[in-house]
């Protein structure tokens, strides 16, 4: 009568030892993924020079400007929406 | 009984066998794979193409300019006069063709390389760039030997892996001296690599061979030892060299070294697929495999049994083909056969490995202590293919008869 209960903890211990080593294989391919990286080498993208004396224009109220003067609809500002969530009531 | 039996029997011929269900499963099994692999190697193939134009600069540090004449980058300096040819050389890695970029100046001297791709294992080329090899091409004569252990610093651990950049730098150089300098490098000799792992090699085939044959079992079991042994320190410790699913990728995706110094790569392929298709034997696993003797050897100290519980051998099994295909198509798509590898050997034979693969080698080796064999039952991908390439025989074979057993028209 104790093998049984014998014999299904070595099956659970079995089935852990897989399914660690599963997990294990994957993060080893994980690891040689970040490592491999894509098709163009690791340096060029680290030797790329940025060129300070251009500086971000395009903010995020540019932008929306943009839009708006390209679409013809008025898009209201942060200023002008204020408190238009209480024209519902 | 006897009013009994006679719907048994029918019900019996009606239905297909269990073994006939068994083949018709498998081999639906053997095409799917098939179609699942191709359809990796067509995807791998037409999106591993590296544009290296951007990089030419970095190798021609003068120019401002770069043209492209043929298969040579001519670089122009601000006056419109030449300032170097670059050019990209190839040669077969461990993993697959490694590609480096090579800027030479009119006068011969290397301006710089850069490695554009590579294949190999991370664990490997992480020592060829630690050894900063690309680096110490740069100031060197194109008209200098350019070798490994002589003008250039050899790499411990990654040989395979440093001779393809230096060959690959080599073929690139010649190529700029032939076509840009017009002073082509006289030819070397590249003798044949001949040497003890592949005398071993052809000697522990030999003995498997006729071992599996030998009729008294304590003869057999010592030599079984003998070839175990020596295929773990040997093949394992001394050249960290055994069979694993990288070469079974490379050999699929077309990336065959060179023979002339990579023969034992041909010999240990070409031996396995030949002895399992002809004798339909694993002449690998059984007889020589270096960590499936490391295993047996701790098996013995603990008195280790092999447990495969009955309930759990289907998914035991699956779980072991799934990752073996897995692997497979992982590196026909990056086409970097390289990564697709998890076995654990270089990290036991050449004890070098991150900390995951140190914790995988840890845990089989424990588990080894318990059980038989655990990695090479459970885990091992080369198991898998092995047993594709015996299934796809008994197919092919079973086909043949057939097709010779068909009635002659007339």
């Amino acid at each position: 009568m104790a093998t049984a209960p014998r014999e299904s903890l070595k099956r659970n211990l079995l089935l852990a030892f897989v399914l660690a080593c599963v997990i294990l294989i994957g993060l080893i391919w994980a690891e040689g993924l970040s490592e491999a990286g894509p098709p163009t080498p690791g340096y060029y993208r680290d030797t790329y020079h940025v060129d300070e004396s251009i500086y971000v224009t395009a903010t995020a109220e540019a932008i929306e400007n943009e839009l708006r003067q390209k679409s013809g609809t008025p898009v209201p500002t942060p200023a002008e929406n204020h408190g238009s969530g209480r024209g519902n009531h | 009984m006897t009013n009994q039996q006679p719907p048994v029997i029918n019900l019996k011929l009606a239905t297909p066998s269990a073994f006939q269900q068994r083949n018709r499963r498998e081999r639906w099994l053997i095409g799917l794979t098939v179609a699942l692999v191709l359809a990796a190697w067509v995807y791998g193939y037409f999106t591993s193409s590296t544009d290296v134009a951007p990089l030419v600069s970095e190798v021609l540090p003068g120019a401002t300019r770069i043209e492209s004449r043929g298969q040579l980058f001519v670089g122009l300096d601000a006056a419109g006069q030449v300032a170097g040819y670059a050019a990209v050389g190839s040669a077969p890695g461990y993993g697959g063709p490694i590609e480096t970029l090579v800027g030479v100046d009119p006068a011969g001297q290397i301006l710089g390389v850069k490695i554009v791709t590579q294949r190999e294992s991370p664990g490997f080329f992480r020592l060829v760039e630690n050894n900063n090899l690309p680096g110490q091409y740069t100031g060197r004569a194109v008209t200098d030997p350019l070798e490994l252990g002589h003008d250039l610093d050899a790499v411990t651990g990654a040989t395979v892996s440093a001779e393809g950049v230096a060959n690959s730098v080599t073929a690139a150089v010649r190529n700029i001296a032939a076509t840009g300098l017009n002073a082509p490098l006289p030819a070397k000799a590249r003798p044949i690599q001949f040497g003890l792992p592949e005398i071993t090699l052809l000697l522990l085939f030999a003995a498997g061979y006729f071992a599996h044959k030998l009729r008294n079992p304590a003869l057999k079991r010592r030599v079984r030892w003998g070839t175990l042994l020596t295929g773990m320190i040997v093949l394992g410790f001394i050249y960290t060299a055994p069979f694993t699913i990288t070469m079974v990728i490379s050999l699929l995706s077309g990336y065959w070294p060179d023979w002339h110094n990579n023969l034992y790569w041909y010999l240990l392929i070409g031996g396995i697929i030949f002895v399992t298709t002809v004798d339909a034997k694993n002449p690998y696993c059984y007889w020589f495999c270096p960590f499936g003797a490391f295993q047996e050897c701790l098996a013995v100290v603990s008195g280790a049994k092999l447990y495969r519980p009955r309930a759990l051998n289907s998914y035991l099994t699956w779980i072991q083909r799934g990752l073996a295909l897995a692997a497979i198509v992982l590196g026909l798509v990056l086409r970097r056969p390289g990564v697709a590898g998890y076995e654990p050997f270089a990290t036991l034979f050449d004890f070098r490995g991150t900390t995951v693969q140190w914790a995988f080698l840890a845990i089989i080796v424990l588990a080894s202590f318990a059980v038989y064999r655990p990695f090479c039952n459970y885990l091992c991908p080369l198991d898998a293919v092995v047993e594709f390439i015996a299934a796809g025989r008994r197919w092919l074979k079973e086909v043949w008869l057939k097709w010779r057993q068909r009635p002659a028209k007339v």
